[in-house]
């Protein structure tokens, strides 16, 4: 599908979830303009009504009490109670243990209430909100009587009790043809009165049923209701995996967030400032790109360190290495990666072309990088972080450099497993092994 | 809630005729408007022009009993047959059922079910299917048959009554037995309830109770109609609360035959007495039911020569032991009844002989095995009358006797070329043989 006609029809979807949002009687549902913008970060303007959304959500499925409820989105009770909500309805993410003890010093982006409004409607409140309404709206509707199935005593099925059985299912299933009939000719009737009120349109209903009948048009208007919400609920069924899939995306995007944050800030708190991720622009891929590689080599690390546990010594570590390969087994990982960030506060070009170690030290920053859980005055200069960053051709340079240290390095580490492997397969006197 | 009723061959469209006659008759004659209204709605619709037609698929691969029917009820004057609503052929099945269900039924399936599927729209609410044949022939029994076998995969959740005439035991027709065998092992899989009319049961009640001298198919069939209709005119049941009931067809298989393993039904009903003596004769509620219950226990299928000797086993003794000391007598053990009760006083009738747990399987409680209908308004002149429909072992001999002589016909391969020819082969015989086979071990288990 062209992009384009893809937006339109998420838009559409999302349309879909609104109108059935709407009908379950929902008084707070953003439009799908909102919703597409609260993917993207875009403020306060997006995040107000998205608390105001959740709030009810959960107001509804009586998660939360509607009664302790305070009125506005944006104070810190309000917001604690939604987090309380939706740590009640299993939603155990960091955002919500922060609001719940920090209150409005937390602020959770509007991606993150698009996410737990995703989680919220995964987990069926959609559904039960559904029921709530479509039994406010029926007249009819019977609450399922408590059946407790029959025990059969002592396990004891013998010939009797089986055919008594058999009896029973029989039973059950006229009384289920029978029920179905039953349904059929009811909806035939209502069809009938419906036909009868609103012979071409609702609007005309008002002149043609008088006064005297407003319990009947009641009846009818709630009716029209019930079919318009069950309506809803059936376009939201056949369009549902459309809205998933970007929901998908919506939770791709917030990841990608998070590993930059990850890398960007090691010492942040959680009470960092949305800034950091709204404004990636133009550094937004080599930052991925960064991280990618400082991953790639952490992993490729921490398989050294298992093997060097094993083996302290091997073949294709340099004398040279060995001295940080000591230091490193010492380590945990998260203390790996903060000896990287000292290298280069702004940009760590100190890359040495010998030790190949170094190559993956080389890191991108830019002005999102700024520790800002570090108080003003342990904060580096604004100009010094200018200092620190990279021309177009320069950044071009250190990448092949790189590239070429981790090819390099790539080959040695196939050599030394081959030659592992062979010796390996010498110790196995008796096996014997044939090429594939 | 209505009916719709497909009648199949000779038979099922000679009794249907008469059917429709004695339920338009009984319904019109002065009766209570609700139970005119219910009848009618049940079996009738209202053409343009007033009239009312039967809401009746008429089909034979001939064309002489439909005209017969049609002519005959257009000229009752008080009802007619839909003008489009039959189906004819120029050739019979030659009395096999192997035809009918192999080579008809599949030619003509489209149309017969465009058929039916037109009275079925006519309804605001099906109550079910009831198809009408005999089993002895080749149209009623084989198309019948596959027509019921459609029906089940058109109408899933429809409930479908098939009622069956079974032919004399001295013979109609030389393969009768075979064509029995093939039609009742193949409807019990498919059919919800098979209620059966013997036809030598009902020649009795015409020479002995209606003192008929030359018997016809037409008065054994005036009998059967009286039974039928005695069933399923409107009455009051547990379920309609006051009401004339709307599911017939659902409640008398629900009260009835929910067990897989017994689907036939029987009916028995008394009074039936000659016109002639009608005004002499005076019936009271507990007469009757004795009589009822009498015949029921006893197996005795009409109000003459009942053996008063049988009783039913003492509360004390259950199940096999019961089964074993009374299976010497001739006491008839039911897996459920169900009582209907038409006429004046009806209210004051007590059934209780008919609710104890000796009459009926151990297994089966007999709050669940006994159901009563009621209705205040007389039937078919009768002041006072009381049906049985009954699923115990009173078809056991009849069709013990059938499959036994099919069997003795198939073990010499008589005729059998006659059926292989149209694409049934000995292992459908033989499948046959051990559906039923398999039905006679479940009643006679019953005891």
């Amino acid at each position: 599908m062209h992009p384009s006609k893809r937006a339109v029809k998420v838009k559409e979807v999302i349309g879909v979830l609104c109108k059935l949002l709407t009908a379950t009687g929902l008084d707070s549902v953003p439009t799908p303009e909102v919703f597409r913008r609260a993917k993207f970060n875009c403020g306060p303007e997006v995040e107000d009504p998205f608390w105001r959304l959740l709030a009810s959500v959960l107001k509804t499925c009586n998660i939360i009490s509607v009664d302790a409820s305070p009125k506005l989105p944006g104070t810190s009770d309000y917001r604690k109670l939604v987090a309380v909500g939706l740590w009640q309805n299993g939603y155990h993410i960091d955002w919500i243990k922060c609001v719940r003890e920090r209150g409005e010093e937390c602020n959770p982006c509007s991606r993150d209430l698009l996410l737990a409004l995703g989680w919220l409607l995964a987990t069926g409140t959609l559904e039960t909100m559904l029921a709530h309404r479509a039994q406010q709206l029926d007249s009819t509707w019977l609450e399922p009587a408590g059946v407790t199935p029959p025990t059969v005593h002592g396990a004891q099925m013998d010939h009797s009790s089986l055919r008594k059985l058999q009896w029973l299912i029989g039973s059950l299933r006229f009384q289920r043809r029978s029920l179905l009939s039953m349904q059929e000719e009811w909806s035939k009737l209502m069809n009938m009165v419906l036909s009868v009120c609103f012979p071409s349109s609702s609007s005309s209903s008002s002149t043609f049923i008088s006064d005297s009948n407003s319990a009947l048009q009641e009846e009818c208007v709630r009716m029209q209701e019930l079919c318009h919400l069950l309506k809803s609920y059936v376009d939201w069924k056949h369009t549902e995996k459309l809205f998933w899939a970007w929901m998908d995306s919506v939770v791709e995007c917030h990841a990608t967030d998070k590993r930059e944050v990850c890398l960007v800030d090691q010492d942040a708190k959680v009470s960092a400032n949305r800034s950091r991720a709204v404004c990636h622009h133009g550094n937004q891929r080599l930052e991925c790109f960064n991280y990618m590689l400082l991953g790639l080599l952490t992993v490729q690390e921490m398989r050294g360190q298992r093997r060097e546990k094993e083996e302290p010594r091997r073949r294709w570590v340099t004398e040279g290495d060995d001295k940080l390969l000591a230091e490193r087994d010492s380590r945990t990982l998260p203390d790996m990666l903060q000896t990287s960030s000292p290298l280069s506060p702004c940009l760590s070009t100190h890359i040495s072309p010998g030790p190949l170690r170094q190559a993956y030290r080389v890191r991108l920053q830019g002005e999102t990088e700024m520790p800002h859980s570090c108080s003003p005055a342990e904060k580096p200069s604004y100009g010094a972080v200018l200092a620190g960053k990279l021309q177009a051709s320069e950044a071009s340079r250190l990448l092949l450099l790189t590239e070429a240290s981790l090819l390099e390095r790539k080959e040695r580490c196939q050599r030394a497993n081959r030659m592992q492997l062979q010796e390996m397969i010498g110790r196995l006197e008796d096996l014997v092994l044939i090429a594939p | 809630m209505s009916i719709v009723t497909v009648q199949l061959g000779q038979c099922g469209n000679q009794v249907g005729q008469e059917l429709f006659d004695v339920i338009c008759k009984d319904a019109h004659d002065g009766q209570k408007k609700g139970y005119n209204d219910a009848s009618t709605e049940r079996f009738f619709h209202e053409t343009t022009t007033g009239d009312l037609s039967s809401r009746a698929v008429l089909i034979d691969m001939e064309p002489k009993v439909i005209n017969h029917s049609m002519s005959k009820a257009a000229k009752s004057g008080r009802w007619r047959y839909g003008e489009k609503s039959h189906f004819s052929q120029k050739q019979g099945s030659g009395n096999n059922w192997a035809n009918g269900f192999c080579v008809h039924g599949p030619r003509h399936r489209e149309a017969m079910e465009d058929l039916v599927r037109r009275e079925v729209e006519r309804c605001d609410r099906l109550a079910g299917v009831m198809t009408m044949m005999s089993v002895a022939g080749g149209t009623g029994s084989g198309v019948g048959t596959y027509v019921t076998q459609c029906l089940r995969e058109v109408y899933p959740n429809s409930f479908i009554l098939n009622h069956l005439t079974w032919p004399y035991d001295s013979g109609e027709v030389i393969v009768q037995n075979y064509n029995s065998v093939l039609t009742l092992s193949h409807l019990y899989g498919l059919s919800d309830a098979i209620l059966v009319h013997e036809n030598d049961t009902v020649h009795r009640i015409c020479a002995q109770l209606l003192n008929i001298k030359h018997i016809s198919f037409g008065d054994v069939n005036r009998v059967i109609a009286h039974q039928l209709a005695s069933v399923l005119q409107p009455a009051l049941t547990t379920d309609s609360y006051g009401v004339y009931s709307r599911n017939p067809l659902g409640e008398l298989v629900s009260s009835l035959a929910c067990h897989p393993e017994y689907k036939l039904l029987s009916v028995c009903s008394i009074p039936q007495v000659a016109s002639s003596s009608m005004a002499y004769s005076v019936f009271s509620w507990p007469g009757l039911l004795k009589h009822l219950r009498q015949m029921l226990i006893s197996n005795t299928k009409m109000e003459e020569g009942i053996d008063w000797q049988v009783r039913a086993p003492p509360a004390h003794c259950g199940g096999a032991e019961s089964a074993r000391s009374f299976r010497t007598t001739v006491f008839n053990t039911s897996l459920a009844n169900l009582l209907i009760l038409r006429g004046k006083d009806v209210f004051s009738a007590e059934a209780d002989g008919f609710q104890e747990a000796a009459l009926y399987t151990s297994w089966l409680p007999s709050r669940e095995a006994f159901s009563m209908w009621k209705s205040p308004v007389s039937f078919n002149q009768y002041e006072k009358s009381a049906t049985l429909v009954s699923n115990s072992q009173t078809l056991l001999k009849p069709l013990d006797n059938m499959v036994r002589k099919a069997w003795n016909m198939f073990a010499s391969r008589a005729y059998i070329h006659q059926y292989t020819k149209f694409g049934i082969a000995e292992e459908d015989f033989l499948d046959s043989f051990t559906s039923l086979e398999q039905v006679l071990s479940s009643y006679i288990q019953l005891g």
